[in-house]
């Protein structure tokens, strides 16, 4: 039962090293033989001189980051990646998501697939591939599309999950919407779920939630690696409550994104707080989830500033009524809970039909994950992985920019060049409006 | 050496007797019938029959009303289906086209019924929609469980929400079939590792693997006995993928018995390519075609003809050049595209006909084979296609200079601008 990772672009060649340190490091700091087996099993295997190899592909098309994520890797003296697990190129696609998708992915199809499918021979189980990359850059987003495609080409009934960095709403990148657009069009129909952490959030954690003065990349990077590493280490599920799980992945799926219009995933986690203050602090279950589902229907992406006022409708012929000012409605939630006393936490809250769409059956909109070993030092740590309204918002800004520059026909010929019609732009508009219009209508 | 590979035909044969009954055809016949029919013996004919009719029912008896036809299979309905069935897979044997050829069953010979059902073999998939037809009877994960019982759902009074959840439900039973086919696949893998750990020969667990009898319930038992029958299926089958080739060889051997026994009939291949049905319709298609060509030529030649009637202005020289012209053109043309034995459609014979040895043959007395339509000598064909190629080159070069000329003309038109020729390679 094992996940392969692939790291895509620099986001994801960024991210990647930290998740792989963040669950070796939990796994290893944990007092628990059989938890550390199944995390080890599940991103590592072990190579031939008795070292511990991620179960992960590396592709860029410039070297300088999976450079530095290979040597930060083997510095750590813990863990590596694979000897011949990674592909990069002399020349980036320069931010442009044509040129990733029609000239590079194309041109090294035969290699990545190659790097990917022996990765994926190790395993005994795939569990499920995890494609990290940005959406607003060329190569993450570019290649990753296209890489994307190839995969499910390839493994027609593997769990493909994606992990997308949503930009910064000032982003860097002149045609970051553009290139978010483009990827979110594609991933929608050939991923089976797309989780999506947006940078203004983990920003905002870093500097109000953790106190960092100076907020680096990597600082950014450790958030988000810890939020997915709560969720992608072991646990005990309802499918197969007396041992960690053997199909995270496929049990994630089925409780959380079954319909085919609905496959965006948003992550809340409580507490964060920085490692300094973490052996002063004390929580209770019942505080810790009154915060999360507060977090959830007023849709706060930290424990800070929650507005309480909001309320959930009281059942579930109210809720398709009248729209409550700010309620955030849910179509599925999955609730992981690692720590102390995880038994004792009362998950009831969230089961109020109230939160969720009134056609879905109430059994299929809630599940609860636990594992009574603490996650990274945090005594308790409660993790929301949600399919919920909860995107609509920054998906319509970007759709919105995006637009805007398509009406002047801003920097089309860009994509053009390489073979991106404005019918493909047309086409991309469309299906996010659908999907916009999709959730909107919850 | 004839014993030899006499031997290696009946081995062939059973492989292929084998599969057919792996699938579920009734009445599959032994190897010695096919023997004996190649000889056209009589006795062979009713087995073959048989099994001629048990594989045209599983084949088209699915997706047509003729059911009731074969079930009460009187002689006559039988032969009637049969003969429809196989001229809908465009086979064009003597019995099947002709009308009124053959009114009773006695009057085909066993040899025919074999090649009848070689030649359904051999057009179309026909074993691998058999086995994709069984494959669904048994494959265990795409049936599992069968058809649910009853689902207690109005379509009439459909909702929005009960299709959304539906959807949902669905998209659920897709992903658990998913988590049990990677389940499934890690299991066939830890199974494959054990088994090449613990024993030297991977052979053995091929299709008799012991499985532990761990919860005694009927119905796994039965997904085993399905499973086990489906690897037979498919064990079967590439058996006979190996010995096809020396099956193809063995029936060469058939045809060419056939040939010689029996005068080629002139007529057959014509009424071949104008009956059967999958050829007729592409016939008509050009006969269609050639029409409306025809039509618009005659349009086109008429304004020629209006425009160029005042030819009296030509001189007589120039009248000449024309004619010869125009009549070298037409005799180019007409050299072109006559057609000629080759474009007929022909069995190539490296040898002399066999027909020719036959004492009782009423056409030995004709001479030249091109006579006998259908049967043509590698040399003569050889000869034919030097000399086409001959012309068409010859013709190439005349376009090539014709070219030229006109290049030359129109690049002397232009001033101020210097053709420099290629070079000469």
């Amino acid at each position: 039962m094992s996940v392969v990772t692939v790291q895509l672009g620099q986001c994801g060649n960024q991210v990647g090293p930290e998740l792989f340190s963040t669950v070796y490091e939990d796994s290893t700091g944990a007092n628990s033989k059989t938890y550390k087996q199944c995390s080890d099993e599940r991103f590592f295997r072990e190579s031939s001189d008795g070292v511990l190899a991620a179960r992960a592909v590396l592709i860029d098309m410039e070297p300088k980051v999976i450079t530095q994520a290979i040597a930060k890797a083997s510095a750590s003296g813990k863990w590596r990646y694979g000897e011949k697990s990674h592909f990069c190129q002399k020349q980036g696609s320069g931010n442009n998501w044509a040129n990733g998708y029609c000239v590079h992915g194309p041109q090294h199809k035969d290699a990545v697939e190659d790097l990917v499918r022996r990765e994926a021979e190790r395993c005994d189980r795939l569990a499920g591939i995890f494609a990290m990359m940005s959406v607003a850059g060329g190569t993450g987003s570019g290649v990753g599309t296209y890489i994307t495609q190839c995969l499910r080409d390839t493994y027609p009934h593997a769990f493909i999950l994606n992990h997308l960095t949503w930009p910064y709403g000032t982003g860097e990148v002149i045609v970051q919407n553009y290139n978010s657009v483009l990827t979110l069009s594609r991933l929608y129909t050939l991923s089976d779920a797309l989780v999506v952490h947006e940078n203004d959030t983990v920003h905002k954690i870093c500097s109000q939630l953790m106190n960092i003065k100076h907020i680096a990349m990597s600082d950014l990077n450790k958030v988000i690696a810890h939020q997915l590493g709560s969720v992608l280490q072991p646990a005990y599920t309802a499918d197969s409550p007396a041992h960690y799980t053997t199909n995270p992945i496929g049990e994630l799926l089925t409780s959380l994104v079954c319909h085919p219009e609905y496959k965006l995933l948003n992550v809340l986690n409580i507490p964060h707080m920085s490692r300094t203050s973490l052996a002063y602090s004390a929580y209770t279950w019942s505080g810790l989830l009154k915060h999360l589902r507060q977090m959830l229907i007023a849709n706060a992406r930290m424990e800070e500033g929650i507005n309480w006022k909001v309320c959930a409708p009281s059942n579930r012929a109210e809720s398709t009524r009248n729209t409550h000012m700010g309620f955030n409605r849910s179509l599925s939630n999955l609730l992981i809970l690692r720590g102390k006393d995880v038994s004792s936490a009362d998950v009831g809250a969230f089961k109020e039909p109230g939160l969720y769409v009134p056609w879905l059956p109430a059994d299929g909109t809630f599940h609860t994950w636990h594992s009574p070993v603490p996650f990274s030092g945090y005594e308790k740590l409660a993790t929301l992985l949600s399919n919920s309204q909860s995107l609509l918002n920054p998906l319509d800004n970007i759709v919105k920019k995006a637009w805007n520059m398509f009406a002047s026909r801003a920097y089309i010929h860009q994509y053009t060049k390489f073979g991106v019609s404005e019918e493909d732009f047309l086409e991309s508009f469309t299906l996010l409006e659908q999907i916009i219009s999709s959730y909107t209508h919850l | 050496m004839e014993c030899k590979k006499n031997v290696k035909a009946k081995e062939v044969i059973t492989t292929l007797c084998k599969f057919l009954s792996a699938l579920d055809v009734e009445s599959v016949p032994t190897a010695e019938v096919f023997r004996r029919a190649k000889f056209n013996k009589t006795d062979a004919a009713q087995d073959l029959w048989c099994l001629l009719i048990s594989i045209l029912k599983k084949v088209f008896e699915p997706d047509c009303a003729c059911s009731e036809l074969t079930g009460r299979s009187t002689p006559d309905t039988q032969l009637h289906f049969v003969k429809s069935a196989l001229w809908h897979s465009g086979y064009g044997g003597w019995w099947v086209v002709r009308p009124q050829a053959c009114e009773s069953r006695e009057k085909i010979g066993s040899r025919d019924l074999l090649l009848a059902f070689s030649w359904l073999i051999a057009s179309g998939n026909l074993f691998e929609a058999l086995i994709r037809e069984r494959l669904l009877q048994l494959d265990v994960l795409s049936s599992a469980g069968g058809p649910p019982e009853k689902l207690e759902l109005d379509l009439n009074v459909c909702e929005e929400k009960d299709v959304r959840r539906l959807q949902w439900q669905y998209g659920k039973l897709k992903l658990r079939w998913r988590s049990l086919f990677t389940a499934q696949q890690e299991q066939a893998k830890l199974f494959d590792k054990v088994c090449s750990q613990t024993s030297s020969s991977p052979a053995c667990y091929s299709s008799t693997a012991y499985v532990p009898n761990l919860t005694g319930s009927t119905a796994l038992e039965k997904d085993l006995e399905r499973i086990q029958s489906l690897n037979g299926i498919l064990e079967a089958y590439l058996e006979w993928k190996t010995v096809e080739p020396l099956f193809w060889c063995w029936m060469d051997s058939v045809i060419d018995g056939c040939l010689s026994d029996r005068p080629v009939d002139v007529q057959l291949s014509d009424q071949v390519v104008t009956q059967s049905c999958s050829y007729g319709e592409k016939a008509r298609r050009s006969v269609t075609r050639l029409d409306k060509m025809l039509l618009k030529l005659q349009t086109k030649h008429q304004d020629r003809l209006d425009r160029c009637t005042d030819t009296t202005r030509l001189s007589h020289r120039q009248k000449e050049e024309v004619e010869r012209r125009v009549a070298a053109r037409l005799q180019d043309f007409s050299l072109v595209n006559t057609l000629t034995a080759t474009d007929r459609g022909f069995t190539p014979y490296f040898h002399e006909p066999q027909a020719s040895r036959s004492t009782s043959k009423p056409q030995r007395g004709d001479s030249g084979p091109a006579q006998i339509s259908g049967v043509l000598q590698a040399s003569s064909v050889l000869k034919e296609l030097r000399q086409r190629k001959t012309m068409l080159e010859w013709e190439m070069e005349l376009l090539r200079q014709s070219k030229r000329e006109e290049m030359q003309s129109k690049a002397n038109a232009l001033e101020g601008v210097v053709f420099i020729l290629p070079l000469k390679r």
